[in-house]
């Protein structure tokens, strides 16, 4: 019974406090630099001096982005060796660690810079969608470590039925270039 | 040459026909590995526990333990819906704490200083020695100094517990013969101190799940998502998602203010009085207050309501209207001393008065400032004139907690010596205590005998990295002839340790019992639990104190009769007979939670509301005093009688400006929990010591960002990278507090540490601390 | 290979085994350095290994110093290295190389606590105290060789050999470079760096041997 999982990211309620980043380096013990899911703090607006007093029109918000697992995953077309790889029971990718040659054409390819070289191993590394929790039952290790319940998890279209069907905002790459499984509620300043 | 199989084997067989080719060193012998007893554990078990860390959001974390190591911490899952109270989930400190447990820098055996103080060299001792010299010191200086020479230094490494270090180190000092306390919490102290003036106590705040239905928040300088995670999360998500507008005050956008704020309005420190003032005018003058509760419940609103013995224009509206002052506090006159536009200060004081219920909360580092007792009055006075006091869905102001369930402490051992000094008077009591003075805040004695000669810091780091004015109190602690005895016991060598003249390994809370508590977040606590053993030849304090005592014949009196296992069953036995919902031993063994009965939610002073007549408020007259006769009678420009703005000394207007023009604030970040988990690279990685900047402030002075740069002032200096950025107000910069102090060969720390810039300057009326108010220079590297 | 030639090389590997760990385990103390000045099993195998040599050189060059005098200065520069307080310079536990948090009780202790297990040994410290520890690890080869010195069942001895060489493929020869490379960066003190030398230097000679018995089987 084949299903596509896919997450869910509300960004009006994340506050960039990098529980979801921490629990996944933790969950899949990597060393420093190699990061599975990138916390971006964006930034915008300024200070108008207004009389003696400060206008401002200042915003912020962080996004938290994993692997998008998508329907049309470039990194899997730019695989010279296979490696890269859809399951087509779970729709996860993910890296065949025996087929890596560690040339990293996915990471030119991906447009929201999943895939993480691990120099000890020579190999490619990502988001696997903590296939195993998944498989138990469990939330992916950044699902259930969010304070805050921003990230949610499970079939895409049941994510799409719940929380709608935006999948980009103004500072993440066009949809239509790789169809993510991801559903994201926008923050009010980066619709 | 390096050595080859042929020539290993020529070798071998040359030294073997000597006859005497086993070397007899006396340490070749097998003494590491001994016949093993039994089988090694073996599946994994997990274990419930917590930390017993300085955290409002005590949470539940599981240790997974393979053979008596524990192996990985998880915590509880997706949201389980945890009515009433925090959901207990770890952040990402809570994730961290195996690296903290297993570093290989911890503290292992015990040491003795060499070499001068505070040089940081240190030698191996065995804990006889350990012990019988601290009985021996404790026992000379008691005998030439007295009692109000010994001193236990404020450290929260574990006041998360229910039994904490700092308090089982004025037990032994009480014990052996007593001891000079400090009083004022450096988080609230201001607050905590200046607040019973208007309502009689200091417990004013309600619970959290009181603001079930609250339509409007004001987060004055309040970053629990950063700060306390869980509790407070779990019920602004679900307000926001109600609808209830959220609006974040603070000079900093604060990840409160990403995940929660509608609006965001800085200011600049230490003006807050001067907002609230122009934000009462606009209520006031449009007739948004709430006369009816004006009438009955506070004295001092207008002129009708004053007390006795006053003088007129005296009231908190001559006051807003200029009658004594000439000066109109209208938005206008605000917005030229705080920053925040006029029309913006019109809006929101119409919004906050119109909004019913709503609640305006102040968070603790607008009061860490030299105006901290004014800044938090003047929250008090806003939710008082729009009736916002003892209804459900307020907020009556006051520090966050109100008194709630919590577990039974241990009796304590009475102290025979009757003074005590505010928390940061301590330098002064060492290096000039005759400046420590009833007029300084010294109570219980008119002047300190002894200046202090020996001081225990447990678990703590404030001696020498939190403690304000860093240069000052090394340059203090360094002269061996002024305090003669340091003891300190830590799980690292932080910059406080390195003045300890014995320095002992400390075991962890996975390594001894204890319970934590919430800090009047929740209605629960969780049990701590012995995991593992204690790492190397670390002790638990509760031990070698208790030994120390034996030395000196008052064993019993520390320790009651009882282990410290002991003293947490019992604990939670006491606990217990009080609320009968109290799991047992064994039941918490397993769960970790007990959670005591709900019985909705409470609201301070609700009973004073309702029926006033039979509750009135614990003030002098009865009532709400947002005039005090007695912060008026102490005649001090610092303190007025009602909450109004004061210019703050090192503030924006203060004429030091001329030298150093930018504010500086700290803000208490995620990755650290005050100081600990500093060096927890780990941790670190998630956020950066970096300075916040305007670009307003950082283009005129060529800073970008990445760029390292001094901040200085006359106090001292420290170098850290820059951050650029529109998220502080213009005027002031901001870092995250709590690294620890580096210091290069000029005293410059290059860690970022900003307590070589804070001063030891007290509030006026409750001596607490002053750090966030410290005026600097910035410059580019 | 001859039965005497064999023995000679069993207790060769036990002398080595025996002053490296000496060497890591604590501090030497005066007894420990005037025996080890008097030894001609280390002034020979000075000429064979650059590492031995500079222990070598070291006692010599410090051989009219107050033996208590040079005990206390070597006490210091092994806390400094290896125990602290304050930063450990030079990790000596094997988890801390391979842990992503370069942590203590990592995989690898547990690893080791394994390879012990199964003779049936446990560190004496256990759960107080890493058994990657070196000077413990190094123990235990030399309780392996020990064990196959006294032995004489030919299918055990084969076990033993099978065991000291998972062990030292697994866990001495992974972590030797860099703990050197360390101690080298850390140190200027001439009996650690020559221990560290010779260390590297008897463990590559210890792989050989057992990549050439492969090579006869």
């Amino acid at each position: 019974m084949s299903v596509q999982y896919g997450f869910f990211f509300d960004q009006t309620l994340c506050s960039g406090c990098h529980a979801c980043q921490v629990s996944c380096n933790d969950k899949n013990d990597l060393e420093a630099g190699r990061i599975f899911r990138r916390i971006i703090e964006t930034e915008g607006g300024v200070f108008t001096p207004q009389n003696k007093a400060y206008t401002h029109n200042v915003y912020s918000y962080f996004t938290s982005l994993a692997c998008n697992h998508c329907d049309n995953p470039k990194c899997v077309e730019a695989c010279p060796s296979g490696a890269m790889h859809k399951n087509p029971d779970t729709g996860i990718v993910s890296v065949n660690q025996n087929r890596c040659i560690g040339c990293r054409y996915c990471t030119w390819a991906c447009p929201y810079g999943a895939p993480q070289y691990n120099e000890a191993a020579g190999r490619m590394s990502k988001c696997d969608f903590c296939a195993d929790l998944v498989a138990e039952g469990e939330a992916p290790a950044c699902v259930a470590a969010c304070p805050l319940q921003a990230l949610d998890y499970g079939p895409i279209e049941e994510l799409r039925a719940k929380y709608g069907t935006v999948a980009e905002t103004k500072d993440l790459p066009l949809a239509s270039i790789t169809n993510p499984n991801l559903v994201i509620k926008p923050h009010k300043n980066a619709r | 040459m390096n050595l080859t199989r042929r020539s290993f084997l020529k070798w071998s067989a040359a030294v073997g026909a000597m006859g005497t080719g086993l070397l007899s060193l006396p340490g070749c012998s097998n003494t590491s590995l001994v016949d093993s007893e039994t089988a090694n554990g073996a599946g994994e078990i997990i274990i419930p526990t917590c930390s017993t860390q300085d955290c409002g959001g005590r949470c539940l974390v599981k240790a997974h333990v393979k053979d008596g190591v524990i192996t990985r911490i998880s915590t509880r899952g997706p949201y389980e819906a945890d009515e009433p109270g925090a959901n207990m989930k770890a952040c990402l400190r809570g994730r961290g704490y195996r690296k903290h447990q297993y570093h290989p820098d911890r503290l292992k055996y015990p040491m003795k200083r060499v070499g001068k103080r505070g040089e940081g060299k240190f030698e191996q001792i065995t804990w006889e020695e350990a012990i019988e010299t601290i009985a021996s010191e404790t026992k000379r200086i008691f005998e030439r100094y007295g009692p109000g020479s010994r001193y236990c230094n404020l450290g929260t490494g574990d006041t998360g517990g229910v039994i904490s270090r700092m308090a089982l180190g004025n037990r032994f000092l009480c014990a052996t013969g007593g001891y000079l306390p400090w009083y004022n919490s450096v988080s609230m102290g201001n607050t905590g101190g200046a607040t019973p003036f208007i309502f009689g106590v200091d417990n004013t705040a309600n619970r959290l799940d009181s603001l079930r239905d609250t339509k409007l928040v004001v987060l004055w300088g309040h970053n629990t998502t950063e700060t306390i995670f869980g509790a407070s999360n779990y019920y602004f998500r679900q307000m926001k998602q109600r609808g209830c507008k959220f609006i974040c005050i603070d000079p900093r956008y604060s990840n409160t203010t990403v995940a929660f704020a509608d609006e965001w309005i800085p200011l600049l420190p230490t003006t807050d009085n001067a907002l609230m003032d122009a934000m009462a005018y606009v209520i006031v003058s449009e007739n948004l207050h709430d006369q009816a509760f004006l009438d009955k419940y506070v004295i001092g609103f207008d002129e009708d309501h004053m007390p006795e013995g006053v003088p007129a224009n005296e009231s908190l509206v001559a006051y807003l209207f200029g009658k004594k002052d000439g000066v109109e506090k209208t938005p206008e006159w605000a917005e030229a001393i705080c920053k925040v536009p006029a029309d913006t200060i019109r809006r929101i004081a119409r919004e906050y008065a119109t909004t019913k219920p709503a609640a305006l909360i102040q968070g603790w580092g607008p009061q860490r400032h030299s105006c901290g007792e004014r800044t938090a009055l003047g929250g008090a006075m806003l939710a008082i004139i729009t009736g916002n006091v003892g209804v459900l869905g307020g907020w009556a102001g006051g520090y966050i907690g109100l008194t709630r369930k919590g577990c039974v402490g241990m009796p304590a051992v009475p102290n025979p010596y009757p003074g005590a000094i505010p928390t940061l008077a301590w330098v002064d009591a060492i290096e000039c205590p005759e400046k420590v003075t009833p007029e300084t805040g010294l109570i219980g004695v008119d002047k300190l005998d002894s200046p202090i000669k020996m001081i225990l810091n447990l678990a703590g780091d404030f001696m020498a990295n939190q403690n304000p004015d860093i240069n000052r109190t090394i340059r203090v602690l360094q002269d061996e002839s002024l305090v003669e005895f340091i003891v300190v016991s830590d799980l690292f060598m932080t910059p406080s340790a390195r003045f300890a003249d014995i320095l002992l390994p400390a075991n962890t809370f996975f390594e001894r019992y204890n319970i934590g508590a919430t800090w009047n977040n929740g209605d629960y606590f969780i049990l701590s639990q012995k995991i593992v053993d204690n790492y190397y030849e670390s002790r638990s304090e509760y031990d070698w104190l208790a030994e120390v005592a034996d030395k000196l014949g008052v064993k019993d009196v520390f320790t009651g009769g009882k282990t410290e296992e002991e003293w947490i069953r019992w604990i939670v036995e006491e606990t217990r007979k009080v609320y009968p919902e109290t799991l047992s031993w064994d039941e918490l063994k397993k769960v970790g939670i007990s959670k005591f009965h709900y019985d909705g939610p409470r609201v301070a002073f609700e009973a004073q509301i309702k029926d006033p007549e039979n509750n009135p408020f614990p003030t002098p007259s009865g009532k709400i005093e947002l005039f005090s006769k007695q912060l008026y009678d102490m005649k001090n420009p610092e303190i007025p009688a009602i909450p109004v703005y004061v210019p703050a000394w090192e503030g924006p207007e203060d004429e030091l400006t001329q030298k150093y023009p930018l504010q500086l604030i700290g803000w208490k970040t995620k990755a650290r929990d005050n100081s600990t988990f500093a060096n927890n690279p780990w941790l670190q990685q998630a956020m950066v010591q970096e300075v916040w900047i305007n670009p307003v402030d950082a283009e005129p002075r060529n800073i970008k960002t990445g760029d390292k740069v001094k901040i200085y002032n006359d106090r001292g200096a420290t170098t850290m990278q820059a951050r650029v950025t529109n998220k502080i107000i213009p005027g002031v910069i901001a870092a995250p507090t709590g690294s620890w102090y580096t210091p290069d060969a000029h005293g410059v720390c290059t860690n970022g540490n900003l307590n070589v810039l804070t001063t030891l300057k007290m509030t006026a009326l409750t001596h607490g601390n002053t750090q966030h108010t410290c005026l600097v220079e910035i410059t580019k590297l | 290979m001859s039965e005497q030639e064999g023995r000679s090389e069993q207790e060769g590997r036990l002398y080595i085994y025996r002053l490296l760990k000496t060497i890591f385990e604590k501090p030497l103390n005066k007894e420990d350095l005037i025996l080890l000045r008097q030894d001609p099993g280390l002034e020979h195998l000075a000429q064979i290994s650059q590492g031995a040599k500079i222990i070598w050189n070291y006692l010599e060059e410090n051989k009219d110093k107050d033996p208590e005098e040079l005990g206390q200065e070597l006490k210091q520069e092994y806390q400094r290295l290896f125990i602290g307080p304050g930063p450990v310079l030079v990790p000596i536990w094997e988890s801390v190389y391979f842990d992503p948090e370069h942590l203590m009780f990592g995989e690898r202790t547990l690893e080791a606590r394994e390879c012990y297990k199964k003779h049936n040994l446990q560190y004496i410290h256990k759960n107080r105290r890493p058994e990657d520890h070196l000077a413990v690890e190094l123990e235990f080869m030399l309780f392996l060789v020990q064990s196959y010195l006294a032995c004489e069942d030919q299918s055990r001895q084969k076990e033993l050999l099978t065991d000291q060489k998972h062990f030292l493929f697994r866990h001495l020869a992974t972590w030797k470079d860099e703990f050197l490379r360390l101690l080298l960066y850390s140190t200027c003190c001439q009996l650690y760096k020559g221990g560290g030398l010779l260390l590297k230097e008897f463990i590559e000679v210890e792989l050989n041997m057992f990549e050439e018995l492969e090579e006869v089987s």
